[in-house]
């Protein structure tokens, strides 16, 4: 074995960089979080402005705090620890400027288009398909940099951090493409490739497992690197660490249907999610510990040192989230907590807690080491802390209580079987006191936050930045080390040994006789041990174990995180998408929408109605009572995207189609609280004036029809003169109690859609509208 | 065989055959970490953070 010693620069500006970006933007997507959060307790505060209205700004705030602030965070915290931990600087300094302004170019654009209206609706991936396709070419850049820098590394063996770095870059990729298939319409419109159940499961396997791959896994890289190094000792368990990582990774990815819990999903699909979902308790408590117990002799320094206490406070979020996220996904708490601010709360203790935590206590310590000048003020730092500390919990306990208590009035129901609250509106205004709580912790939290600028502020400005240089000692490997290749990796025992193991257990399935039956488990447990006896032997050879030859090889590293994360999404998204028994079809009574309904749709989903408003009734009996029959997966074939939603602010909109007169959705569009006393929703007059552009109509059904909508081409062509003419039964009706408006107004096109929804058949919709509720004082 | 081993389990038995099955991988692999530790089989590795050098001073680092 021979030693060099080599003088290497580390690139520290496009850390300082980075770091600054997530700083500025953290601070962006937190104001507006807490202005949204405002504004479900006072929608005066939506202005009447479209571009300041909640359901447009939500996505603005959760995009701007997953991909901008806790994005950029975690791109200085990779580029820093990768450096170090591979003792080489990253590989092209080229790369890495094109990577960080790439990044922040893709979040202006979403700054300026999701405001605009500009969005595909599905959650966390509301960016249109321009946006997208710029986003998988910076995530290109940035996996090209960081493999080229693991191929010209100079530490052989790779660090813990960095297989969480690796699992990250191959599961984003693969999240991104598959839920951002769709067809272009225009530059800034496009419907998505799929459709109803399959849709939503993709969609929810991204939503989730960008929570896991974007959210976690690079953080808990961070945290297996910077929180060793603040405490000056060694991660408490290697070994935990390598199960961990392995487990976590391979469970996190079938967890995404515990979305989509008691909605139209196939049954099989909602328990496999529930399933991991509960095994992931494991794994993440895991990965808790094992950081929480580095601190094991060190805890003394959590007293006095501010990065320590928010990197403790951080992980014991981490532990919170991950304890809740399991609970909520039994069947059961599921039923009363989803479409609740209880699910608000669980994100949030994620976000503000695990993640904005965690990334203070990164720039605390980066700082005084990328400035050179210890921190300004450690009492500003733990004023930071505390702060940040009782906004979190004044936010979750404030969610938990909402979310339990309006959970609970949606489903309570008198003797006679009838709906306590039948009002939706009720449920609501028990709530409010809650939301205002609620934006008190934001305010905490935010004002916290702005310390922390003031804080590094005071350290950095005067300062000079440095890019740091050390000698590093190399070690050459020996000539046996140089003679492993990817033939040791493939014929190695352990991978035959899993191998065989799961194929003698798959075999259980399809034998008949208790005594082969015993006879394969006997033969399980011999494959262990020989599996056992072997590796002992080579380990007292002095052998390398298979795990040491891979975790040297990010090559082959990479290919079985890809497979591990694979396995998962190909078991749960395929056979939904490929069988066609996955969504019964009922023939004749599924009609495409109409034109106008189409074009209605369009608005619906471009105001973000999703956001407070699902569309899936479950199979409960208060949600029959409440809304109407449950939502069946058939009736969502034709939409793409889907419009399930994940929260209801607002009642399910399921089975609105008819409910009310189409005066009623004018008035309440114009004047929620008009129709509907003490509701919080915005108004929407703007769309009174606003106009369907008509002549794009039949290249939207031509487009659907592309993606297996059974338009006709006679329906293509007469698709501005149907919408012409459905359009004028709704002016007519409007007319009859003196409203007036244009028939190519959005308002006519969102009221036709939302009198379509849950019904089979498209609906005239004068006279046979059903007179179920006054105008005013609407019963939901 | 695994209609057999459905039919004839009771229906609540399900969710606890799940659990102790669980809690039976649970332990192998807890068992597996904590107690088959080979000692300074990882010890290395697990101390990189702690040694990736020290920053030399820039008069250091000047030719």
């Amino acid at each position: 074995m021979t030693t060099r010693i080599e003088r290497v620069s580390y690139d520290d500006a496009i850390v300082r960089k980075f770091m600054f970006a997530s700083i500025l933007f953290g601070a962006v997507g937190l104001l507006v979080g807490l202005v949204i959060a405002c504004q479900l307790a006072w929608p005066a505060l939506n202005f009447g402005i479209p571009y300041t209205t909640f359901s447009r700004l939500r996505p603005l705030h959760t995009n701007a705090v997953i991909f901008a602030f806790v994005g950029n965070m975690m791109f200085a915290g990779v580029y820093y620890s990768t450096q170090r931990l591979l003792k080489v600087r990253m590989a092209h300094d080229g790369l890495s400027a094109l990577h960080f302004w790439g990044w922040q170019l893709i979040i202006v654009a979403a700054a300026i288009t999701l405001p605009l209206g500009i969005t595909t609706s599905k959650e966390y991936a509301e960016l249109e398909w321009p946006i997208d396709i710029a986003i998988a070419v910076i995530w290109v850049v940035f996996a090209i940099n960081f493999f080229w820098t693991l191929a010209k590394r100079n530490e052989k063996h790779l660090y813990v951090a960095i297989w969480f770095y690796i699992a990250t870059i191959v599961t984003v990729a693969v999240l991104h493409i598959v839920n951002s298939f769709a067809l272009p319409l225009s530059p800034l419109k496009s419907y998505s490739a799929f459709a109803g159940v399959q849709d939503a499961l993709v969609q929810w396997w991204y939503g989730h497992n960008a929570v896991a791959f974007f959210l976690t896994t690079p953080i808990l890289g961070i945290m297996y690197y910077f929180l060793p190094k603040a405490a000056e000792r060694p991660v408490y368990s290697y070994r935990l660490s390598i199960v961990h990582f392995w487990a976590l990774v391979f469970m996190y990815i079938w967890a995404g249907p515990h979305h989509l819990l008691y909605t139209a999903l196939p049954d099989w699909a909602q328990s496999i999610g529930m399933l991991f979902s509960l095994m992931l308790w494991a794994p993440s408590w895991g990965g808790m510990l094992n950081g929480l117990l580095t601190l094991r002799g060190a805890w003394n320094k959590v007293r006095e040192e501010p990065v320590l206490k928010f990197f403790v406070a951080g992980v014991t979020f981490y532990g919170m989230a991950t304890f809740e996220g399991p609970l909520l996904s039994i069947k059961s708490v599921s039923a009363l907590g989803h479409y609740t601010d209880w699910i608000i709360g669980h994100v949030h203790g994620g976000a503000l807690g695990w993640n904005g935590l965690m990334a203070a206590g990164l720039f605390y310590w980066l700082a005084p080491r990328l400035w050179d000048r210890p921190l300004h003020s450690k009492k500003a730092a733990d004023a930071h802390f505390w702060l940040a500390t009782i906004g979190i919990v004044l936010y979750m306990v404030s969610m938990w209580i909402s979310g339990v208590n309006q959970g609970l009035m949606w489903r309570a129901q008198n003797p006679d079987g009838t709906l306590v609250y039948p009002s939706f509106v009720e449920t609501l205004i028990a709530i409010r006191p809650m939301y205002i709580v609620r934006a008190i912790g934001g305010t905490l939290y935010l004002t916290g936050f702005v310390v922390m600028i003031w804080n590094l502020l005071k350290t950095a400005v005067g300062a000079k930045p440095i890019n740091t240089t050390v000698d590093v000692t190399v070690t050459e490997d020996t000539a046996e080390e140089k003679a492993i290749g990817v033939g040791d990796v493939i014929a190695g025992r352990p991978l035959w040994f899993s191998v065989a193991a799961i194929a003698i257990t798959c075999l259980f399935f399809y034998v008949d006789s208790t005594i082969a039956a015993v006879g394969l488990a006997i033969a399980v447990l011999v494959v262990g041990e020989v599996a056992y006896l072997l590796n002992k032997r080579m380990r007292a050879a002095g052998g390398a174990s298979w795990f040491g030859i891979i975790e040297r090889r990010p090559m082959a590293f990479t290919v079985l995180t890809l497979v591990a994360i694979l396995i998962g999404g190909v078991a749960e998204i395929l056979p939904i998408v490929l069988v066609k028994q996955a969504v019964p079809a009922t023939g004749s009574a599924q009609k495409p929408y109409t034109a106008l309904e189409q074009q209605g749709r369009d608005v619906y989903t471009r105001e973000g109605c999703y956001v407070c408003h699902s569309q899936m009734i479950r199979p409960m009996v208060a949600e029959y009572l409440r809304y109407g029959e449950a939502s069946r997966a058939e009736e969502f074939i034709y939409d793409h995207p889907f419009q399930w939603g994940s929260k209801r602010t607002g009642p399910d909109l399921h089975r609105i189609g008819g409910k009310y007169p189409s005066l009623w959705h004018y008035t309440h569009l114009m004047d929620p609280r008009s129709t509907s006393p003490g509701s919080n929703m915005p108004s929407y007059g703007w769309l009174q004036e606003g106009t369907i552009d008509a002549k794009l109509a039949p290249k939207k059904l031509a487009l659907m029809q592309k993606l297996g909508v059974p338009y006709t081409n006679a329906d293509i062509d007469g698709a501005e003169d149907s919408q012409r003419k459905q359009a004028a039964t709704i002016v007519a009706d409007l007319a009859k109690n003196n409203v007036t408006v244009a028939w190519n107004s959005e308002m006519v096109a969102l009221i036709a859609y939302l009198q379509r929804l849950g019904r089979d058949q498209g609906i005239a919709l004068t006279d046979d509208a059903p007179k179920t509720a006054a105008v005013t004082g609407g019963e939901n | 065989m695994f209609k057999q081993f459905f039919a004839n389990m009771e229906f609540t038995a399900l969710p606890i055959f799940a659990l102790w099955l669980f809690i039976g991988l649970f332990v192998v692999a807890a068992v597996r970490v904590f107690v088959f530790k080979t000692r300074g089989d990882f010890e290395a590795q697990a101390a990189m953070p702690l040694t990736d050098g020290t920053a030399l001073s820039e008069r250091e680092v000047k030719p």
